[in-house]
């Protein structure tokens, strides 16, 4: 998938859910009533501010788990593949391929009414790949990395159970390069003596969140 | 362990004899045994006008000629509030989540902060963790033996914020510590780090806990609350940022020094100088200043024992000025299980089995 057809699926992606909670909106409800379980499907975009890195399709999956009215952990399954340039960290043209596991704690600023407003901070266990456009003699990967998640949300409840949410995280992946495959364990490596790549992304998804 | 200053740390569970006889006690017994290890050691109520004296058991090592405060200068005395009769409800799940956060936030911190090595961590280095198992930490003793038990002293007020009693906080800071030396670190998980962080975290934790409630006052406003505030959050981080976030509640029933109208808190600060210190590694004399302290609480013949784990504890700490810096001594002692023996007249008994964090360099003493 190219960019723009990554750009194409985000703005179709973008309309439906638009155009979905418009149609529902007379449904929406204002109770304070909550419930524990819910599932979420979301996807938008994802920015790499790293230097020679690009943008793509950001999209997953997860479950909600909402202890009260005022706080909720979820576990998401998110992909994201952006481009990679030449001369970025010396690597070939090629693609970076992300599979991340996210845990995040969402604090809600209210429990009442149609908005809900709430942050994110998590972390998540990311794991990297490298695919270059054109065959490379010696194998490069990036290291896999635990990162921290920031952010903030808004969910437009369109009845006691739907939900169109939207968020922007920011995520911080601190990780190197390294020629693989690694032989010893990754403890002996000293990340401080490697080319630290700030693989931060900003994220921008929207999604729908059905709640059990 | 550093090679200049020896330094040392024990940890210990022992029994201890209190007691305060109408006779009076051996001059011996009347003073502190700081620098022993203790596993079985024998105290007693003094009366006011018997002054302590700042050295008392000699050691080939050194030896010191102090010059004490006046006792009525030293000596502070303070009553706890009313006892309350009614437990708080405890919160498990949310004393797990804040444990969580506590070890989160220090590896968000150590990891885009000061960019800490050992904060790389991720998937495989859980894995590997999981794998190759418990080895010794061989860190600097500072770490090993204060940063980490001030790390389960955070886990452990965790627990007491949410409602925990004392071994559900201990299972606290266990949990936290077990937590962090498995994934959260890419070193290798150490044993001596899992006992140190929570068993230095349970004495400092519950007399943390103890000392914030004695502080913190229902009712206090204005210019008081805000340093009854403050002092306590120093005490308790923890407690203070629940009560941030969940509203503070000075009447919470169950708190430390209400359940007993009888606990008290004394306390002796010492100020000595001239100090001459002579010792195997040092030619001729010094003079260093030293101040030193000492917190009962309760009372070490029982008075106060109200039947939970540090109802009763001794804080003896002794700060001095080395050749080259200042050097902490601490020496905590809480009982645990405690019974008062049968007395006659004024004598009074009271056996404990009792927990000791003892946290010293030798050169120091």
């Amino acid at each position: 998938m190219n960019i723009k057809d990554v750009n194409r699926v985000s703005k179709l992606m973008l309309a439906l859910t638009l155009a979905g909670a418009f149609l529902l909106a007379p449904m929406a409800v204002s109770a304070a009533d909550w419930r524990t379980i819910s599932a979420e499907i979301n996807a938008g975009t994802a920015l790499v501010t790293e230097n020679g890195f690009g943008h793509g399709l950001r999209y997953g999956g997860g479950i909600l788990w909402r202890a009260s009215g005022k706080f909720g952990v979820e576990v998401l399954f998110e992909k994201y593949d952006v481009p990679v340039n030449e001369g970025a960290e010396g690597l070939v043209p090629g693609e970076m391929r992300t599979n991340a596991l996210l845990f995040n704690s969402q604090l809600y600023f209210t429990s009442r009414g149609r908005l809900l407003p709430y942050a994110i901070i998590g972390v998540g266990f990311y794991f990297i790949g490298y695919a270059p456009d054109a065959p490379i003699e010696r194998q490069l990967d990036f290291v896999d990395r635990m990162a921290l998640q920031l952010g903030g949300g808004l969910d437009v409840r369109l009845s006691s159970r739907l939900a169109v949410t939207g968020k922007v995280r920011y995520n911080m992946v601190k990780t190197w390069v390294e020629p693989g495959p690694r032989t010893d364990r990754i403890r002996v490596t000293d990340p401080t003596q490697q080319n630290i790549l700030h693989l931060y992304a900003l994220a921008a998804t929207l999604g729908l969140k059905l709640s059990f | 362990m550093t090679g200049a200053n020896p330094t040392m740390a024990t940890i210990i569970l022992g029994m201890f004899l209190g007691s305060a006889l109408a006779s009076g006690m051996p001059e011996e017994s009347a003073a502190s045994s700081f620098p022993l290890i203790r596993s079985f050691s024998l105290s007693s109520r003094l009366p006011a006008e018997v002054p302590r004296a700042a050295e008392t058991t000699p050691s080939p090592a050194r030896i010191l000629v102090a010059t004490p405060l006046p006792s009525s200068l030293s000596r502070i005395a303070l009553t706890p509030p009313a006892p309350s009769t009614q437990a708080p409800r405890p919160k498990p799940w949310l004393a797990a989540a804040e444990v969580v956060g506590i070890n989160l936030g220090v590896w968000a911190f150590l990891h885009y902060v000061p960019d800490a090595f050992y904060a790389y961590i991720s998937w495989e280095t859980m894995r590997d963790n999981f794998r190759d198992g418990f080895e010794w930490d061989h860190s600097q003793y500072f770490v090993n033996f204060y940063h980490h038990p001030y790390h389960g002293y955070l886990y452990y007020t965790a627990g007491r914020a949410t409602g925990l009693d004392f071994w559900g906080s201990s299972l606290c800071s266990f949990g936290g510590s077990l937590m962090w030396e498995t994934v959260m670190e890419k070193y290798r998980p150490s044993i001596n780090d899992l006992i140190t962080t929570t068993y230095g975290g349970i004495v400092y934790g519950e007399i943390g806990y103890r000392f914030s409630a004695l502080v913190r006052k229902d009712g206090a406003h204005g210019l008081e609350r805000i340093w009854r505030e403050a002092v306590g959050a120093v005490l308790d981080p923890v407690g203070a940022v629940n009560r941030l976030l969940n509203g503070r509640d000075d009447s919470v029933p169950g708190a430390p020094g209400r359940a007993d109208d009888e606990t008290s808190l004394h306390g002796e600060l010492l100020l000595a100088g001239p100090v001459l210190l002579r010792s195997a590694s040092l030619e001729g004399t010094k003079v260093v200043p030293l101040i030193a302290f000492t917190l009962n609480y309760g009372d070490p013949t029982g008075k106060g024992w109200g039947g939970k784990p540090f109802d009763v504890f001794t804080v003896q700490g002794r700060l001095r000025w080395g050749l080259d810096r200042p050097h902490l001594s601490l020496s905590i002692g809480g009982a645990l299980a405690a019974k008062k023996l049968p007395s006659a007249g004024d004598s009074s008994h009271f056996l404990g089995v009792y927990q000791y964090y003892e946290y010293y360099g030798i050169d120091t003493l």
